[in-house]
This record gives C-alpha cells, sequence and structure tokens, in this order.
C-alpha cells in the first residue's frame, strides 16, 4: 500500500493514534503495547502474529488488539509501524492533522515522553475515536492511551479493571509453564462450556437471602405443596413469614430429655443411641427446629422439582422399605467439564464431591437410607 | 495413580499405628501442646481416634458409629465431629465420652473454629451453615446456596463453598445475610478453602478438583481485588496424558503464613502466598492426601493417606488408609 508519498511528516500508530520522532520508535511502541502476549509477555511484530502466538502457545483465542482504541482493534490487520495502514485512515489522519494545525505547537511535548501519556482525564479514552471519520480524532495531544503503564495487563482495556489484573501476575512460579488458558475467562466463563452450569441458571438457583433456608425440613417437600408443619410456623422462625433473612437466635433453658428417638428412626447404630445425651450443649439447637412432621418425611430430601435447579442429581440415598418415595424427575447430571486435550481430571464425571458420591453408595450398601434425625431429637410433647 | 516409591527419604516420616480401618476425613492437631502433640483422626470407619504423635500411641477412640466427615478440635479437651449421621458431636477428652449437641437435615460436611471468636461452625448438605456458641449456648442457622463443601475463617468473617462454586461471606458479628456471594475464580468444583492469615490484606485461598489454587481478597476493592491469581498444581505428566488432581486440603503454617497443598497425587506442595513462589515439595506418598494438619508449633505436618476413589476405572484402594506425620525443617517453609 502506498506509504512513502501518503505517509505523514510524523509516524503514528494506528492502533491508538499517538504520534512518534521515529518510526522506530513507533514500532517499539507497537510491540510493547498492543503486539505483547498478555500471557507469557513475548513480544510479537503483527497483530495476526500475536493472535496466531496466542493459539498455538497458550490455546487462548485473542480477538482484539490490546490497548487499540475502539474500531481499531482488528487483530487481523497487518500492521507493523507505518506499514499496512489503510490509505482511508491514513487521509483521515493527514486531514485531522490539518484541522488542528498550527495551535498544537505543544504537542511535541507530549508525542516524545511517554511517561506524560496518562495526562488526560478523560475517562473513556476507547469510546472517542471512529476510525476514518473526519475530525473525529479528537485531541491527538490527549493521548488516547490512558494505561500509561506498560505493566498493565494488555488484552483487557475494553472490560473494567476489576476483571483484569492480578490473574496473571508476570512469571509466577516457576514450574507452571504459561498461565492457564481458562485465565482471561475466570470472572466471564462462556456459559457454552460443558458441563458447566450457565449463567441463567445459577441465576435461577440463587435463592435469596429472604427466603427460606432449603435445609429447613418443612420446606422439603416443595413440590407436594406444604408440609403440615407449614401452616403453624413456630414462632421462633419470623423470618419464614417477614422475609427477613434466615438467622436464629434462640436461647431458651434446657428442656428435659430432648434426646429420645423417635419410634421410626431408621436403623440408628448403638453407641448413637447410647451417646444420645440428655443434657444437650446446646439446648438452643433443639428448639430451633421445627414442629415435628405428622408423616413420615420422604427421604427425597432434595427440592429438586421445585425449579430451576442444575447441577444437582437425584440422589438416592437408599430409601427404606417401609416408605414411599416421592417420583423423583430425572434432572440431567451435571458432569464436570473436560478439560484440555491430553489432560485428563482424576474425579468421576459427575459434578458431585467425593464425598457425597462414596455418601451415595454408603448409604445404598448400608441399607440405611438417610438417617431421618428430623425426628430423632424431637422434643417430646410438642 | 500414585505409585508407593522406594522410601528414601523417609527418616523424617512416622506412620502412625492402631489407625482407622476406613478412609481418613480428617486429621486435627490440638490447639495445645501440653499434653505432647495430639492428632484427632476421623474416618469413614465411624470412629474418631486421638493419637499422641510424638510417641506414636493411640490415646483415645470414639465410636461414634457413622462415617464421620470432618472434626475440629474447640479447645485442647474438647473437639466436636459431623457426618453421615447429620448429628454434631462433641468429644470430651477428659472424660472420652461423646454426645450429640446439635444436628443438621442431611450429613454434616465440615466442622470448623473461628478461632477470632471462638465459635465452633458446621456446614452441611442440607444447605445451612449452623454456628454453635459455647458461651451463649445459642445456635445460628445461616442459609447457603447449596450443599456446603468447605468452611474456612479470616478473622471474623466466616467464608463458605458450596456445591456449584459459590462462595458466601459471612461477617460472625452480624449474620443476617451473607456479606458477599460471590462465584469461585475457579472453573471446577470447590474442593477446600483455608483463611489466609498472614497475607496484608484479608485473603483466602480456594483449591479445585481441577488442581488449580486461587488466592482471593476479601475486600471488594477493584485494587485489593487486581491481586488475587491463581496457579495450577498437582498434576503430572503419565504415560504422555497431564493427569490433573483435586486438591484435597489447604493448611497454613502457623508461624511462617505459608500454605501447603496436598492433592490426590498424593504430593505435598508448600507455598510462599505472597511471593509466589513454591518453596517445597515433599515426596510422593502412596495415594491421596485426604487431609493435612501442621501442630500448633508448626514443627510436623500430619497427612492422611487415603484414597477417595476418584477414579472410576480404579475401585479399589491402592493402599491402606494410615497416618503419616512428617517433621518439617524451617528451611522448607519459611519464606526467604
Amino acid at each position: 500500500m502506498g506509504r512513502k508519498k501518503k505517509k505523514p511528516s510524523k509516524p503514528w500508530c494506528w492502533y491508538c493514534n499517538r504520534e512518534f520522532e521515529d518510526e522506530k520508535i513507533l514500532i517499539q511502541h507497537q510491540k510493547a503495547k498492543h503486539f505483547k502476549c498478555h500471557i507469557c509477555h513475548k513480544k510479537l511484530y503483527t497483530g495476526p502474529g500475536l493472535a496466531i502466538h496466542c493459539m498455538q502457545v497458550h490455546k487462548d483465542t485473542l480477538d482484539k488488539v490490546p490497548n487499540a482504541v475502539a474500531g481499531r482493534t482488528n487483530i487481523d490487520m497487518e500492521i507493523y509501524g507505518m506499514e499496512g495502514i489503510p490509505p482511508e485512515d491514513m487521509r483521515a489522519h493527514e486531514q485531522m492533522k490539518r484541522e488542528r494545525g498550527d495551535k498544537e505547537d505543544d504537542g511535541d511535548d507530549d508525542d516524545k515522553d511517554d511517561s506524560a501519556t496518562p495526562t488526560s482525564g478523560s475517562a473513556t479514552p476507547q469510546t472517542t475515536t471512529m476510525p476514518g471519520a473526519p475530525g473525529a480524532v479528537p485531541g491527538m495531544s490527549t493521548p488516547l492511551n490512558p494505561f500509561g503503564n506498560n505493566r498493565m495487563p494488555m488484552n483487557m482495556n475494553m472490560r473494567p479493571p476489576i476483571n483484569m489484573a492480578g490473574m496473571m501476575p508476570p512469571g509466577f512460579m516457576q514450574g507452571m509453564p504459561g498461565m492457564p488458558p481458562g485465565m482471561n475467562n475466570m470472572m466471564q466463563r462462556p456459559p457454552q462450556i460443558p458441563g458447566m452450569a450457565p449463567q441463567m441458571q445459577m441465576q435461577g438457583l440463587q435463592f435469596t437471602p429472604g427466603m427460606p433456608p432449603m435445609g429447613y425440613p418443612g420446606m422439603q417437600n416443595v413440590q407436594g405443596g406444604p408440609p403440615p408443619n407449614m401452616q403453624q410456623p413456630p414462632p421462633s422462625q419470623p423470618w419464614m413469614q417477614q422475609q427477613q433473612p434466615p438467622r436464629m437466635n434462640i436461647n431458651i433453658p434446657p428442656p428435659s430429655n430432648t434426646s429420645v428417638p423417635p419410634p421410626n428412626f431408621q436403623g440408628p447404630p448403638p453407641s448413637l443411641l447410647s451417646s444420645a445425651p440428655s443434657r444437650p450443649l446446646f439446648p438452643g439447637a433443639v428448639h430451633e427446629r421445627p414442629p415435628p412432621l405428622s408423616a413420615p418425611v420422604g427421604t427425597d430430601f432434595k427440592p429438586i422439582a421445585s425449579g430451576p435447579v442444575t447441577g444437582s442429581i437425584p440422589v438416592n440415598y437408599g430409601a427404606p422399605n417401609n416408605q414411599v418415595r416421592p417420583p423423583v424427575p430425572t434432572v440431567p447430571t451435571t458432569l464436570i467439564a473436560a478439560p484440555e486435550q491430553g489432560s485428563l481430571i482424576c474425579h468421576p464425571s459427575e459434578d458431585v464431591s467425593l464425598e457425597e458420591l462414596r455418601a451415595k453408595k454408603y448409604r445404598v450398601s448400608s441399607g440405611r437410607g438417610m438417617p431421618s434425625s428430623t425426628d430423632e431429637l424431637r422434643p417430646p410433647g410438642i | 495413580m500414585a505409585r508407593p516409591e522406594p522410601s528414601s527419604s523417609e527418616k523424617n516420616e512416622i506412620r502412625l499405628v492402631d489407625g482407622p480401618s476406613d478412609t481418613i476425613s480428617a486429621v486435627r492437631f490440638s490447639p495445645s501442646l501440653s499434653s505432647g502433640r495430639l492428632l484427632m483422626v476421623s474416618s469413614w470407619d465411624g470412629t474418631v481416634r486421638i493419637h499422641d504423635t510424638d510417641n506414636n500411641v493411640k490415646r483415645h477412640q470414639f465410636e461414634i458409629g457413622e462415617p464421620v466427615l470432618d472434626c475440629c478440635f474447640s479447645d485442647s479437651t474438647h473437639a466436636f465431629c459431623g457426618g453421615l449421621d447429620n448429628h454434631i458431636k462433641m468429644c470430651d477428652l477428659n472424660h472420652g465420652k461423646h454426645f450429640a449437641v446439635g444436628n443438621h437435615d442431611d450429613a454434616v460436611r465440615c466442622v470448623h473454629l473461628n478461632t477470632s471468636r471462638n465459635i465452633m461452625t458446621t456446614g452441611s448438605w442440607d444447605k445451612t451453615v449452623k454456628t454453635w456458641d459455647p458461651r451463649s449456648k445459642s445456635v445460628l442457622v445461616l442459609s447457603q446456596p447449596d450443599k456446603v463443601y468447605s468452611l474456612t475463617s479470616v478473622k471474623d468473617y466466616l467464608i463458605v463453598g458450596t456445591k456449584d462454586r459459590r462462595i458466601w461471606i459471612w461477617d460472625l458479628r452480624n449474620t443476617n445475610e451473607p456479606m458477599q456471594k460471590r462465584e469461585s475464580s475457579l472453573k471446577y468444583q470447590t474442593r477446600c478453602m483455608t483463611g489466609l492469615a498472614m497475607t496484608s490484606d484479608d485473603a483466602f485461598s480456594v483449591a479445585s478438583i481441577e488442581g488449580r489454587v486461587a488466592v482471593e481478597y476479601l475486600d471488594s476493592d477493584p485494587e485489593i481485588q487486581k491481586k488475587k491469581y491463581a496457579f495450577k498444581c498437582h498434576r503430572n505428566k503419565e504415560a504422555g496424558i497431564e493427569m490433573i488432581y483435586p486438591v484435597n486440603s489447604l493448611v497454613v503454617h502457623p508461624v511462617f503464613g505459608t500454605m501447603a497443598s496436598g492433592g490426590s497425587d498424593g504430593v505435598v506442595n508448600i507455598w510462599d502466598i505472597n511471593n509466589k513462589k513454591r518453596m517445597s515439595q515433599f515426596r510422593r506418598q502412596a495415594s491421596t492426601i485426604s487431609s493435612m494438619d501442621f501442630s500448633k508449633d508448626g514443627k510436623v505436618l500430619a497427612l492422611s493417606i487415603s484414597y477417595l476413589f476418584e477414579r472410576e476405572d480404579m475401585p479399589n484402594k491402592p493402599c491402606e488408609d494410615h497416618v503419616i506425620v512428617r517433621s518439617i525443617a524451617e528451611s522448607e517453609v519459611k519464606p526467604k
């Protein structure tokens, strides 16, 4: 492309509109500001070169040139120094320079001093220019790149700073080649990763503090309408009605003999019975419990059917035979996301903790089912 | 998976006798050194044992009955434990007795003492955390977004890691509602966490099943948040495939503030969190490091070696469950 004849008096950077005294300096600037790998800090020569490096070395796709002004972020542009700048951008730049005319005598100072760049208070440098729009490149003397600090992670100037830094400490930890490819995405994971709960569903899962805790025994029966005790919430649970945060602070003198196992308690281990005390250390713990359910609680203690619950699987706690299990709707098992090729995560494919998986097997094999401890410490006479 | 290696440098290790007969869920040292370095060991065999690690003798054994998933000393003579029977049991070491003090509606996964306020906390798969204040004998129930997988503290803040990578942070001085609701910065299931006492800003680390540890900061100020980072660990190339192991345990050295991580690869790494350096790596054990704890003087590290059935293609334990107590040289844990 025509370079010499359209070259302005001073070389300038297509990515950030800065002017330089010398094309060598410009190239240094581009390598440091626009073609530096944010992961290993290797300086490449062109935008496509950087993209290929990131893809091949770090398996990371880069779609924007770091620190470029809006509209100039195209990673596929082959620009090196002043070479490769589209003629129309060249013309726009010339034009703008002419318009600025002689009032820009002090412009030289800004251009020379790299450390003086973050002078402007312009909080929205990325939105200032559109390429090719004449006169739309305001304030050439105002550096458009507020990140004068070279150590700033470079690929992220379009994002709020909270996402960027800290994730990739330079040269962090010997013995850890490169940074993991997922690093950039740590805060904004693409929801399409298989097995990862999509953002939308995560929202669905979010219980507001005002909602009753899911572990509250009375709430476990969600799909079957309110359990009997829901109509008479004990006075010690005001949050049930008032949508208050789930908090209970009950401090009631200990009732006597609170630990009698109910008759329908399934197979308590002998030691448990013998050790169940008549002197509870935390009498409050007994009282914060709801009145006992009038009907035996189903073993399906999970609120699976209550909403868009993802990430959970119908856990079979090994139902005791004499209890009626409500049908458990099949919820797709969440699997852990596959790691990158050539790697293997030593974990069962289900995204459930190792302890839960083991507990599931244990409860099935021991035939105990889930101990219905909600009944076990039932205070007598309630 | 981990293979037993020839015992070259095992002079600094002792293997405890009379250990549990099934998977070891937790090892915890007593906060007091007055009666030697007492180690509590909880297990899926339904016991909680107290070992004198200095003399390698078992002092006592509590028969809980059902598998115990976690345990924690509350003071030098009392400990709490919880497990699949949904109960929170208190073990009295003076009298060798244990009794239930409360319960959850599902298995108790975590038992953790907030040392700043001296409040025992328990996390359960019933999606709650309960706090047990021994002085006021009051119990608080804190609702969590999902099943609790990990509990830790930084000062007065209780950090709750749940299924589906949620992390809720509670201020124990005001538990009306969570102080912060976050997601783990790691992409995979939260496995364990620990508070980092000796960083300049309040921080904690989170480990996932995918061989990775993140260091996160409590303060939501963007400047502070910039400092957070994550790193890979507990990985191993085996026959051309990179095996990625869960990180099961994170503990902080009580004197130097360095952090130990134990993984399903059987390896313990010691990290200098402030300088982002690995300081040392201990020899590979025969199987998974399921739990760890430093003694209060920081001179020994207890490791439980227990296969957690991480691999679906390996249904049998590669070795017997056992506890190793390893003496720690200062050079291994002291930041330079």
